[in-house]
């Protein structure tokens, strides 16, 4: 039978959806080398190429997550290779070297995503920061899983070990009242 | 009003970019009620300190699983696991073998390295970024592809006069670490020392060095260490840490 690679592509983003975190490390093996090889085109450091893959992962994988992305219009080699070129020459440019971005590979297109634009806290972020550091690890785990993974109650559930899903709400309320607490307590003294 | 569970639900949801119509239309219409919309500033606040803690937890999960990766692969390269059955007086043989190797390797290291030797070990041709192969339809290649592929294959004679042709900054370069491969030195290092000062070229960098290369290569190393301190002058130098390993 033919390989469909767009097809194997959409199950794939399929499966993270459903796994999350730990299906991400297949595609992180699957591309890796090809990944690499391309950015070294682009003259940096090897640290920075594999920085940028790193990067390029979980931008990928918080666009399926955040379900921004949901099928793939071209094979998820091209989508990784354009997302990753958008980041590669923004690290050049950061270095001050001058590219013409269409003599690298000008059959792939960079395309922009919100992951390379730096959270900058606000200061009123940076206290809640503060208190967050303080929350306990099994709230930070579960905030996080919630929030950031957006994972499913059930799959949290599953993941850390809870007997059932109200026990998951009920901690994460408890997790967030404790957060603003902590913040209360923060801000009197 | 205090908050109701719902109204922590559909929080959570909008955090969550789970909204259906109706309820986007019920967040909408809430968006009045100051007790909701200060408990929205709060948990959207949470939220990004959530995120990028999120980022950096993900990030750290990443580089454990590099690690763990390259763990495996050099696991997998074959080991030599067969134990070797020697007696004493072979034991000895080999021994004395292994001092006298090591002195001679202490001899060896005593010598300046020449040269040709610096060249031999750090020479290796610049890729070819400016016109890489793909496959393509296209059945006609144009002068610049035809030129680069054939130096991307490594058919560097073919490539030099192909290079000329072009007479671009670019083509210089590479024409430059052409001639290199084959031994036209002093051709090299003219092209090579063009574009090594023009600083808005971008490959004035790997000019640089490369012009290093050639003088080694043509037995100037007076001139050669001159080059690669130029470029340890630039930490951001591409080539700035192979010219510190050299340097000396």
């Amino acid at each position: 039978m033919e390989e469909n690679p767009i097809k194997d592509s959409q199950q794939l983003l399929e499966k993270i959806r459903v796994e999350g975190m730990s299906a991400l490390e297949e595609v992180y093996r699957e591309y890796k080398t090809d990944f690499l090889n391309f950015a070294f085109r682009f003259g940096l450091s090897e640290s920075d190429c594999l920085d940028a893959y790193q990067d390029v992962m979980i931008a990928f994988y918080e666009n399926v997550m955040e379900g921004k992305l949901t099928t793939l219009t071209s094979s998820l080699k091209t989508y990784l290779f354009s997302i990753g070129k958008y980041n590669l020459l923004n690290q050049l440019k950061a270095k001050n070297r001058i590219v013409k971005t269409e003599e690298i590979f000008p059959e792939i297109e960079a395309t922009e995503n919100d992951y390379f634009e730096s959270i900058e806290l606000s200061h009123r972020q940076q206290v809640i920061e503060t208190a967050f550091q303080q929350l306990g690890e099994q709230c930070r785990e579960l905030l996080t899983l919630f929030y950031y993974h957006r994972y499913p109650i059930k799959n949290i559930q599953v993941a850390m070990n809870y007997s059932n899903e109200n026990t998951v709400k009920a901690t994460k309320s408890r997790c967030m009242k404790s957060l603003k607490s902590i913040l209360e307590k923060t801000e009197i003294y | 009003m205090p908050l109701k569970d719902i109204d922590h639900q559909l929080i959570d949801k909008f955090l969550r970019g789970q909204l259906d119509a109706q309820e986007q239309e019920l967040f909408d219409k809430k968006q009045s009620d100051v007790d909701f919309k200060e408990e929205l500033t709060w948990r959207n606040n949470s939220l990004a300190v959530i995120k990028k803690n999120g980022r950096q937890d993900l990030k750290k999960k990443l580089q454990l699983l590099d690690k763990k990766i390259e763990e495996e692969k050099s696991a997998s390269q074959p080991t030599p696991t067969k134990v070797l059955n020697i007696n004493r007086g072979r034991w000895l043989t080999i021994a004395a073998t292994l001092l006298i190797l090591a002195g001679m390797f202490w001899w060896w290291n005593l010598q300046a390295p020449d040269s040709e030797d610096l060249f031999a070990q750090y020479f290796e041709p610049y890729p070819n970024v400016i016109a890489p192969i793909v496959k393509s339809d296209a059945p006609e290649l144009t002068e610049v592809e035809k030129a680069f592929q054939t130096y991307e294959k490594g058919f560097y004679s073919q490539a030099i006069p192909l290079l000329k042709k072009l007479n671009t900054p670019e083509a210089k370069f590479y024409l430059g670490v052409a001639q290199l491969t084959q031994g036209e030195n002093k051709d090299a290092i003219n092209h090579l020392k063009f574009i090594a000062t023009q600083s808005d070229n971008r490959f004035q960098h790997a000019s640089q060095w490369y012009l290093a290369m050639a003088y080694f290569k043509n037995d100037q190393p007076d001139e050669a260490n001159e080059m690669l301190k130029l470029i340890r002058q630039n930490p951001e130098h591409i080539f700035y840490k192979q010219a510190g390993e050299l340097v000396e």
